[in-house]
Parts: C-alpha cells; sequence; structure tokens
C-alpha cells in the first residue's frame, strides 16, 4: 500500500517533470510573446520591452524555464501576465463555480447512467433498452453547443422559466436564483456525459448477467433487485469506477461549451482565454495541475479496485 | 415429490427442440440419475425445474412439486422464486464461475440463509460455520474468510454445495457437479452428495453424462437421448441389462482397463436434422424401417419403459 | 409511503413559489437598474493599463476623462478640463480644471493628480498604451529615459501646476492632434504616490478602482460574471440618472439577444449580428440604434515576399479592383456600413466623401496584370475562421480573382493559427480590421516610421505631408493635406481597403438618452435614463 503510494509519486513526479518541459517548449514555439496576441494593440516598443523585462520574459528560454521551476518548488505559481495576479487566486476564483456546475452534473449523469444502463441491461430488447439506444445515439451524435441553444431557446425564450445567462441575478440573490440558473447548463451537461457513461454501464451489466455466478444466484431464489445490488452492480462497478474517474480531471478544468452557452463563470473560459492570451504561468500552471489531477484520479481508481476486488487486494 | 409432466421446451431461433414431452417424477428421499449425452437436454430439464429457462426458450408443461403446482409458462418468476434455494438447491458444474469473485466464501452462504430464513448475520455465520465443518472446508473460519480466488476446485464446489443445501432443500439438483474436477476430488465431492442427501432425506435429482458418476448415486436412471425420454430402470437393472440400443451405447463408450481404448469408442455422429422419428435413429446398431416414425414409451415387464420399436 | 409524498410534492411546490416570488420580487425593487452585456470580461479596471476593449469599456464606467471628444464631429470637448488653450508660443496648452472635483473618498481632485498621472505614464517603468501619446510633451522623453525613481515623481520640463485648478503642458513643437489625445483619467495621487510604477499594472487598488471619480462608483466585480456599479452622487457632469447597472459578460451573443427579449438585458452594445436587427426591430419593445465607428475592414497584401508578384503595383492596383464594395456593403452587410477607398474614414473631418479610387472593371485589372506580366498567378488569402462576413468576403474575391486569371487559395485558420501567419509573412493576402484615429493624422499607420506600419509601406512624400499635416492647426489646411495624403497611398495600393462597419446596438425601448460614441460606449452614461421605469426606493 505504502509501497503503491511512493511509486505513484515517483512516477507523477516524472510525469508532471516532462509535461512541464513539453508544455514550456510548446508554448514558446509560437512566435512573439503575450503582448503580440493583440495585433491591434498600440504600444510603445520601449514599453513593450520594459514589460518583458519586468516579468523577465527577456530572459533566454532555459534560464526562463529554471526561474520557473525553482519558483515551483517554493509553490509559487507565478503571476498571470495579463491579470497581474497570482495564478492560484485566479483559479481559485473561478473554481467554486466551476464545482457548482461539474459536481452536480457529473453525479446526475453517472446515478441515471448507473439505474438507466442497468435497467436497459436487465430488459436488454424491451422498450426502455431501445429507447435509450435510440437517446444515447440522439445525444451521442447531437453537438452538445446544439443542445445547448435548443434548450436555452425553448426554456428562456419559448417558455421564459429559466435564465438563459449567468450563475445568478445579483450577489446577494437567494439559492432558488442560482439553482434556476444551474438547470440548463447542468441538463446539456447530463445530456452530453449521460449518453457516453449509459452505454459503458449497460455494455459492463450485460457481461456481468451473463456471469454464472448470477445464474446460479438466481437458483438460490434471490430476487433480482438483491441481485443486481448485491452481485451485479458490485462486478459491474470496476469499469464504471474507471471511466468515472477519468472524468474527474473534468470536474476541475471545467466544461468549455456549457460555460460558454451558458456565460457560466467558470474555469474552462478562464482557461481558454489565457492560453489564447498567451498567459505562460496560467497556462504551465493548468497544463501541470491537469497532469496532477490525472495521476490523482488514476491512483484514487487504483485505490476503488482494492477496496472492491478482493482479487486485486491480495495481488498486491 | 417431484413430478413432471409433458415437459417440452424448444428454441424457435434455431428451430431446436431441446425437450419433448418428458414426464417422471422423484420420491422423497429417492437420487435419481438422468443420463445423456450433451445436448440431451439434461440440463434444460433442471432449469426447467427450476423455472430458470433462458428467455429465448419456449417451454411447456407442468411441475407439481411438494403440493405446489407451477405451470411453465404461466407460472410467474415469483412463484418459483418461493422454492428456489430454499426447498430446492441447485448445484452447477461451473465451480470456475459459480462464485461472486468480490464476495467472501462465507458470505456467499450466510446470505442464502439470511435471504431465506431471515437469520441474523451472526446466526448464519454459526451456520454457515458449522456446513463448512461438515463439507470439509476446514478450519471452517478462514475458508469463510477466504476469497473464490483463494479456493482450490474442490473447495470451490464445497462452497457452492453448502449454498445449495444450508436452507436443508426438499430436492437437490446436481447438474454435472464433478465433472470439471480431478477424478479424487470428484469422490470426495460424490460421497458429501450422497452423504447429506441422506442424513437429510433430501431427494436428488442428479444429472451428469458419467455413468460412473450415477451408477454409484442414483436408485434410478432416466436415459435422454435428443430430447427424448428413451429409457428409465432401476439402476442395477439399467447397468446389468439396458434395454436401448442407445444405453448400450452409453455404457460401451465408458473406458474399460480390460479392452484395447481404440475399440470401445463409437464414433458419436452429429444428430442430424430433427425429425418425426426416433432421435437415435441415424446411429441406432439395430435400426429398422419402423425407426423413421417415433415409437412410443413402453413399460416392459419388469417396470422398465423404453423408447425403442425392437423392444415391443 | 403516501404521507411521504404528499411532503415531497409541498416542498417541491414550495419551491417553486420561493422561485416565483424571487423573480417578482427583483422586478418590484430593481426598477432603477440597468442591464448591459459585453461580450468579454474585463481584465482589469485599469484605464492606464488595459489592453482590451472589454476592460476600456468597463473603465469608462467609473473613471472621468481629463477631455472628451464630440461623438459626430470627434472635435474636443471639456470635461474635467472645463477649458484649454493654447497660448501665444503655440506650444504651451493652458488647462483649467472643473472647481470643486472630488474623488470618491472625498478628497479634492486637483491639478496634482492629473501631473501625478501624467508622470506616470511617462515614466521609463510604464508598460501601458499611453506613453506614445505623451512623447510630444516637453521633457518627457528625457524623464523615461532616465529613470531616477521607482515612483512617479519628479519633474518633467513640459508640466507646470499652476494652482490647484491649473495645470501647462509644453509641447516640444507643434503637435496638432495632441488635445485628442487626453481623453484618458487622472489618478488619485494620494492613494498611488507610494507604489511603485513597475508594481501599478497589478496594483489591487487600480484593478478594482476603490477611489474613482467617473459616473459610477465599484459595487461589485465579479469575474467572468458581471460588474455592478453604483451612480456616483458627486460625478461632476452631474448624478447619473440611473441609479445601478450590472454590465453582465455574456460571450454567447445568441443568450444575449434572448435575455433581451426575454426583458432580462436592457442593452446590447456594438455586437448586434446584421442579420439580427430585422427581428430585434419588429419587436415593440426593443429599439436598434446605430452609429459609425472608428473601424474599417482592408485586405493587407504582403510584399515582402521576394519574387511575388504582389511587389509590383500594378497587380496590386488590379486586386483593389476586384470587389464591387457597394455590393458587398448591401448584399452582407445589409448597408450597415459604408464603402471605403482610402484610409479616411466618414467620421474625420477631412473625409472626402467624393473620394473614390477608379470604378475598376474586370478588363482593365486584366489589363493591368498583362501590363505587369503576371497573366497568370496563385495567392493565399487567409481571415481568422469564424468570421462569417470575411469568410463571405474571402469567397467572392475569389470568385471574382478567377475571372481574371488568379488562382486565390482560401485558409481559414484559427485565431492562433492566424496569428502565428501574420507574423511570420506566411500569406499573399489577408482580411483584417484595424482602428484610425479620433484625428485624421495617419502617421500610425502610413508614416515610414509609424509605430503601425508593420507592413513596410514608405513614401517619402506622403512621410512629409504626414510632417506637415501635425503642424499646422487650420482645418482647412489640414484636410487638404489628407485628402493629399490619401490619394498618394491609395495610388500605391498598398492594402485593399473594403468598407467601415457601423456600431449595431440594441436596446430596450425604454432606454433614453443611449448616444454611443465612435470610442466609447458609455458615452454621457450619466444622461441616459429608464423610461416608464419608477425609481422604486
Amino acid at each position: 500500500m505504502i509501497r503503491l503510494l511512493l511509486n505513484r509519486l515517483w512516477q507523477t513526479a516524472i510525469v508532471l517533470f516532462g509535461v512541464s518541459v513539453i508544455t514550456f517548449i510548446i508554448m514558446h514555439s509560437a512566435p512573439g510573446h503575450p503582448l503580440q496576441a493583440n495585433p491591434e494593440l498600440r504600444l510603445d516598443p520601449t514599453a513593450v520591452e520594459r514589460w518583458l523585462e519586468l516579468r523577465e520574459l527577456d530572459e533566454p528560454l532555459p534560464a526562463q524555464y529554471i526561474g520557473w521551476l525553482s519558483r515551483m518548488f517554493r509553490g509559487d505559481f507565478g503571476k498571470s501576465l495579463i491579470y497581474n495576479r497570482p495564478v492560484p487566486e485566479l483559479a481559485l476564483e473561478r473554481l467554486p463555480a466551476t464545482l457548482l456546475l461539474t459536481v452536480p452534473a457529473f453525479l446526475l449523469a453517472l446515478g441515471l447512467a448507473i439505474s438507466c444502463g442497468t435497467w436497459a441491461a436487465l430488459r436488454q430488447g424491451g422498450f426502455v433498452d431501445r429507447l435509450l439506444g435510440l437517446a444515447t445515439l440522439a445525444g451521442l451524435s447531437l453537438p452538445s453547443f446544439w443542445l445547448g441553444i435548443i434548450l436555452m431557446m425553448l426554456f428562456s425564450y419559448g417558455y421564459p422559466w429559466l435564465p438563459a445567462s449567468g450563475m445568478r441575478t445579483a450577489e446577494n440573490s437567494s439559492v432558488s436564483d442560482i439553482l434556476a440558473h444551474l438547470v440548463l447548463p447542468v441538463t446539456m451537461l447530463v445530456a452530453g456525459s449521460f449518453s457516453y457513461y449509459v452505454r459503458y454501464v449497460r455494455y459492463t451489466v450485460l457481461a456481468v448477467l451473463s456471469q454464472d455466478f448470477i445464474r446460479i444466484a438466481r437458483a438460490r431464489g434471490f430476487t433480482e433487485l438483491y441481485i443486481v445490488f448485491r452481485h451485479v452492480l458490485p462486478n459491474a462497478s470496476l469499469p464504471i469506477v474507471t471511466v468515472a474517474a477519468l472524468s474527474l480531471p473534468q470536474l476541475f478544468t471545467g466544461a468549455l461549451v456549457a460555460e460558454y452557452v451558458f456565460s457560466w463563470p467558470g474555469i474552462g473560459r478562464w482557461i481558454v482565454t489565457s492560453t489564447l492570451a498567451r498567459d505562460y504561468p496560467v497556462i504551465m500552471a493548468v497544463n501541470l495541475s491537469a497532469a496532477a489531477l490525472v495521476a490523482f484520479s488514476n491512483f484514487l481508481a487504483d485505490l476503488l479496485f482494492l477496496l472492491i476486488d478482493p482479487r486485486l487486494r491480495f495481488k498486491a | 415429490m417431484l413430478t413432471i409432466t409433458d415437459l417440452s421446451v424448444v428454441f424457435p431461433a434455431g428451430n431446436v427442440q431441446a425437450l419433448s414431452e418428458l414426464s417422471f417424477y422423484v420420491a422423497p428421499g429417492e437420487t435419481v440419475g438422468i443420463v445423456g449425452e450433451s445436448g440431451s437436454g439434461k440440463s434444460m430439464t433442471a432449469l426447467a425445474i427450476a423455472g430458470l429457462l433462458p428467455p429465448a426458450a419456449k417451454a411447456v408443461g407442468e411441475i407439481r412439486f411438494w403440493g405446489r403446482h407451477f405451470v411453465i409458462g404461466v407460472s410467474s418468476n415469483s412463484d418459483w422464486r418461493a422454492i428456489r434455494g430454499s426447498e430446492l438447491g441447485i448445484l452447477f458444474q461451473d465451480h470456475s464461475t459459480g462464485l461472486n469473485p468480490l464476495l467472501s466464501a462465507g458470505s456467499q452462504v450466510s446470505e442464502v440463509l439470511r435471504f431465506h430464513q431471515q437469520k441474523s448475520k451472526r446466526e448464519a455465520d454459526n451456520e454457515t460455520a458449522r456446513l463448512f465443518s461438515l463439507l470439509g472446508l476446514i478450519p471452517a473460519e478462514v475458508r469463510m474468510r477466504q476469497f473464490p480466488h483463494q479456493l482450490s476446485g474442490g473447495m470451490k464446489q464445497r462452497v457452492m454445495l453448502a449454498a445449495a443445501i444450508c436452507c436443508r432443500p426438499k430436492l437437490l439438483i446436481a447438474d454435472e457437479p464433478t465433472t470439471a474436477l480431478d477424478v479424487s476430488i470428484q469422490a470426495q465431492i460424490l460421497c458429501l452428495l450422497r452423504e447429506q442427501t441422506a442424513n437429510a432425506e433430501m431427494s436428488l435429482l442428479l444429472i451428469s453424462h458419467d455413468l460412473g458418476v450415477i451408477a454409484q448415486l442414483a436408485d434410478r436412471v432416466l436415459v435422454l437421448c435428443a430430447g427424448q425420454l428413451v429409457e428409465e430402470a432401476a439402476v442395477a437393472k439399467l447397468f446389468s441389462n439396458p434395454a436401448h440400443p442407445y444405453t448400450n451405447l452409453l455404457l460401451a463408450s465408458v473406458p474399460r482397463l480390460d479392452l484395447p481404448l481404440a475399440l470401445n469408442v463409437p464414433v458419436m455422429e452429429d444428430n442430424d436434422e430433427p425429425t418425426n422419428g426416433c432421435g437415435f435413429a441415424s446411429r441406432c446398431p439395430e435400426r429398422v424401417s419402423k425407426c423413421i416414425y417415433n415409437p412410443p414409451l413402453i413399460r416392459l415387464s419388469d417396470g422398465r419403459k423404453v423408447r425403442c420399436h425392437n423392444r415391443r | 409511503m403516501r404521507r411521504s409524498m404528499v411532503f415531497v410534492l409541498m416542498i417541491i411546490g414550495f419551491s417553486f413559489l420561493l422561485l416565483n416570488g424571487c423573480q417578482k420580487g427583483q422586478e418590484e425593487t430593481n426598477l432603477q437598474v440597468l442591464h448591459v452585456a459585453a461580450p468579454a470580461s474585463p481584465i482589469t479596471l485599469n484605464p492606464l493599463f488595459a489592453r482590451d476593449a472589454g476592460s476600456l469599456e468597463a473603465a469608462a464606467l467609473l473613471h472621468p476623462q481629463l477631455l472628451g471628444t464630440n461623438p459626430d464631429t470627434l472635435e474636443v470637448e471639456p470635461r474635467l478640463f472645463a477649458s484649454f488653450e493654447l497660448q501665444a508660443d503655440n506650444l504651451t496648452y493652458l488647462f483649467r480644471l472643473q472647481e470643486g472635483l472630488l474623488w470618491s473618498d472625498g478628497t479634492p481632485l486637483t491639478a496634482d493628480d492629473v501631473a501625478f498621472t501624467l508622470l506616470l505614464i511617462s515614466h521609463g517603468d510604464y508598460t501601458g498604451w499611453l506613453y506614445p501619446l505623451l512623447r510630444f510633451v516637453d521633457g518627457a522623453e528625457e524623464y523615461r529615459n532616465k529613470r531616477l525613481s521607482p515612483y512617479a515623481q519628479g519633474e518633467i520640463s513640459g508640466i507646470r501646476v499652476i494652482d490647484e485648478h491649473t495645470i501647462a503642458i509644453r509641447l516640444k513643437q507643434l503637435h496638432a492632434p495632441f488635445l485628442s489625445y487626453l481623453t484618458f483619467p487622472p489618478l488619485p495621487a494620494h492613494k498611488l504616490q507610494n507604489v511603485k510604477v513597475a508594481e501599478m499594472e497589478g496594483h489591487p487598488s487600480l484593478r478594482n478602482v476603490l477611489v474613482g471619480a467617473g459616473p459610477y462608483l465599484l459595487a461589485a466585480w465579479k469575474p467572468d460574471e458581471y460588474l455592478h456599479v453604483r451612480a456616483n452622487p458627486d460625478y461632476h457632469l452631474g448624478k447619473p440618472k440611473i441609479a445601478e447597472i450590472y454590465y453582465r459578460f455574456i460571450p454567447n451573443i445568441e443568450a444575449q439577444v434572448i435575455e433581451l427579449l426575454a426583458g432580462k438585458l436592457d442593452l446590447l452594445p456594438t455586437a448586434v449580428k446584421v442579420e439580427d436587427v430585422e427581428m430585434l426591430a419588429a419587436d415593440r419593445q426593443i429599439s436598434i440604434h446605430k452609429n459609425e465607428r472608428l473601424v474599417y475592414d482592408y485586405i493587407a497584401i504582403n510584399q515582402k515576399e521576394e519574387g511575388s508578384p504582389l511587389k509590383d503595383k500594378r497587380v496590386r492596383q488590379a486586386l483593389a479592383m476586384l470587389l464591387d464594395k457597394d455590393e458587398l456593403v448591401t448584399n452582407l452587410l445589409l448597408g450597415n456600413a459604408e464603402v471605403l477607398h482610402g484610409p479616411l474614414l466618414p467620421l474625420h473631418f477631412a473625409f472626402d466623401r467624393e473620394f473614390s479610387q477608379e470604378k475598376g472593371s474586370l478588363p482593365a485589372a486584366r489589363q493591368l496584370l498583362l501590363q505587369a506580366g503576371h497573366p497568370q498567378f496563385q495567392l493565399k488569402l487567409i481571415f481568422n475562421s469564424g468570421n462569417i462576413i470575411r469568410e463571405n468576403v474571402a469567397l467572392l474575391f475569389k470568385e471574382q480573382a478567377a475571372q481574371v486569371g488568379i488562382d486565390v487559395q482560401i485558409h481559414a485558420l484559427e485565431w492562433e493559427a492566424f496569428l502565428a501567419a501574420l507574423t511570420n509573412g506566411d500569406y499573399d493576402l489577408a482580411i483584417l480590421g484595424r482602428s484610425a484615429d479620433a484625428d485624421p493624422d495617419l502617421s500610425f499607420h502610413w508614416h515610414s516610421q509609424g509605430a503601425g506600419n508593420r507592413t513596410g509601406y514608405a513614401n517619402e512624400k506622403v512621410d512629409r505631408l504626414l510632417e506637415e499635416g501635425v503642424a499646422v492647426l487650420d482645418k482647412e489646411r489640414r484636410s487638404e493635406l489628407y485628402r493629399q495624403i490619401q490619394e498618394l497611398i491609395v495610388a500605391d495600393a498598398p492594402i485593399i481597403w473594403l468598407y467601415t462597419r457601423q456600431a449595431i446596438h440594441a436596446a430596450s425601448a425604454d432606454l433614453q438618452g443611449f448616444a454611443a460614441h465612435p470610442e466609447s460606449l458609455f458615452y454621457n452614461v450619466h444622461l441616459w435614463s429608464l423610461a416608464g421605469r419608477e425609481d422604486g426606493l
């Protein structure tokens, strides 16, 4: 257990170092610098020079990278070149809104997918199964952008029940106001990821259902519900945990399309604008955190595997 | 007391007649063996009795089980559930995949007790421990905590046997209970089966392609061929004097030490397309022209039943 | 079981009531609140360091201007500077601040604040966009180069505070557009004196404007959500009529339109799509406003490639003849633009409505190409993907070019790739937009030393005339000069001018007094009001 953890930490450190180097190289391979990202900006050349100098961007690239690395080791993620504020501060400012959107959407999509997928697998070829097949096909092929616009047209314009953009009406908004703002973006996110998850769930549950011990559990006179919860779902949970863990980093990097369509003040928009604006410290921090999150999610999935499956537990 | 009347199972998709008009009974405390080669419908019979036929199968027939009456295709799943696991235990062949890999051996037995007899966890665990010791899973406390992947094939089969008989069923259906096991383990499991059924006055429906197994345990034997009952006889009579040519063939195909191997294994050809005639006709050494018509099941003077034109 | 169902239903019902109640409540108490959409969130509210349009627009709500410009004529108007006069030496301007100006913390706003701001902008560590405008002040360059202190202290020889309300600024030489540069706000010296200039860009008090003197004061800034501002009772032009403004950042234009139609937004500024205008105008609750802007679209021509036919002036002239710009404006922009033939815009006093390049024809263009000895060649035309109008321009151009033997390859590039292609010169033609100054002075883009002259355009005669143009004050004379300059530049065909688009705003019909300025959305925002919405407070 401890060895596994240490092993993982070591591997993660190497991966993160690699990611930082690659990000740094790619980031700087584009010509020019952040102040040139807007071609119409009227800046005096001396001002540009001084700006670069003050931010140590005039130094040779290896020196810049080493400077960044040494700051990282002191826990300093640097200041955004665009916002002139510490990167963690900017990220934390947007993280609550992001999690408020992505976590409920994730839980809802996963919960719905597990229940619907299991149902469809139990009644394979039945009405629900066929309906679900159709719905997931639509969900997967319909771009989420369009779904968002359609939802907005329907429920903000056709039937103006729900707000079309933003997270709240004002600073002192009530909980119900925020909930009303949540409905459409969450629906859009759920529709997208549900179709993705439900196919997995249905497939895995079907695979488990075809196993002998399920037939035998039936022969022991257990009710279907008992079998589903005690025997089918735990055995189906390994692949589902994998898929869920893979989407865990996305909870933090935001849901860009939904954030754009519904003007949600999440982290995804910030990441994209920062990337387009060549905000070097932000790009580095975001890529590094994303890589760390992926590593962490995988580790979490491994831990869950150990918890669920005794075969792995005893092997380790 | 189990009575099966006119049980037929058809798979419409493959146009396969798995069982046709099978009728038999199992008396209390009796061990009835069912033999036949693979595909003869043995396992279908077991599934039909438990109401566990695959959804693709179409079946008709009636089953009476200790005063309960089931009409196949009419009785609901919950009707069956009332007897499954409690009054009717089933032991399957697949010891390697028959246990849930995520649950400990003990819990897979005790859950049956807790489910059917509403026992507390402690009561169920005690009962399981007792059963484990009885079945040679010792030390029981250790075995109960172990997971299927930590158990040998024989031990797994014992665990499954424990789960099947823990509620003291009136009838145990054992479908090829020893087929996938080593010979030495086979003997142990058969021994246990005989002990347990005898002690608890349990009826046993033993399904096997292995005549040796049948000979050791069964009181009475049913021979199935192509979904039909072709012979039914007390075990001694069947082995000493088989009436049906198919039974003959089965007996002859048991490897014998006193004869060279090559001679005594007749080639089992694939069954042809289903015909109206005798299902064995295409392979029968005593075939006559009448065999294109299906013979009726007739009772011989010594009480045996046989389905063959040549035995009239 | 049944009882719990009833309970759940009651909770659901109750929460809906709550929800509806809230919405009604807001409508009733927030009658004097204006909701304005913005396509992008500001990055800073610090006007001296803002580098994007969103930040500048938002900063205009919170900061006053030293001087303003008239929205129609772009002539300089008094603001904080109540008067301004050029002394007899033709170099020194004397500015008098309006009396009784106050910062929002009660401190008087004086000439010292103005001087501090000018020092700050001229300082060697200042990295904002305003310094080029102050280069013309006597001593500013020396001050910048010396960099004696890290703070905005010291003296610029050309700047002299005469008294609390008066400041004199002396230029190195006469520079006609100078006054039009002074549209930026002063900053509070008493708050920022002790901040190093190098740290000013990210300084919290500037980013968040804790002390202001603009029409509105900051109530809350929720990044990527909205800017919430309250009327400044001490605003020097009078307390704004609208009590509060929510400046909401909505990147999705469709959502903006829906929110406007649903009555949750009162103003969609500037970027209303031309194809939406008709639909919005049909709504009685909505009125459409339009105004000219100081921006135009053009096709840049890359003349730096060795051996490129584009090095030949005749080829470029031929290219300029290909598009029927009138048709472009009528069909593509539905009339919401004006055809452009040269660098002067309709808003410039020097603009010549009669001026048009030779009405080109395809045979004439073909003739020119043959003369130049380039009967057939390929060109790569790039534009930023997602811009439908520019995409259509590109397609139209390709079609026309094919008829004179030019094979145009169209490349729609993502913004990053587009920038890279521009920087690397990896294009022959590129569709771009650019902004022009309020003053018709064209030096920035067309003087051979101009900071914005990235195509390397150099014409000695143009340089000389441009220098003359800023050295005279007489408008008639300047007009004459700039028209001459325009003739010369257009004859060189350095780019292909397309059109100048109007800003199209959609507003609630209740919004009164809204008249956008070419350079500022919130022009005279203190005069705006919401008719028919009584002040509920």
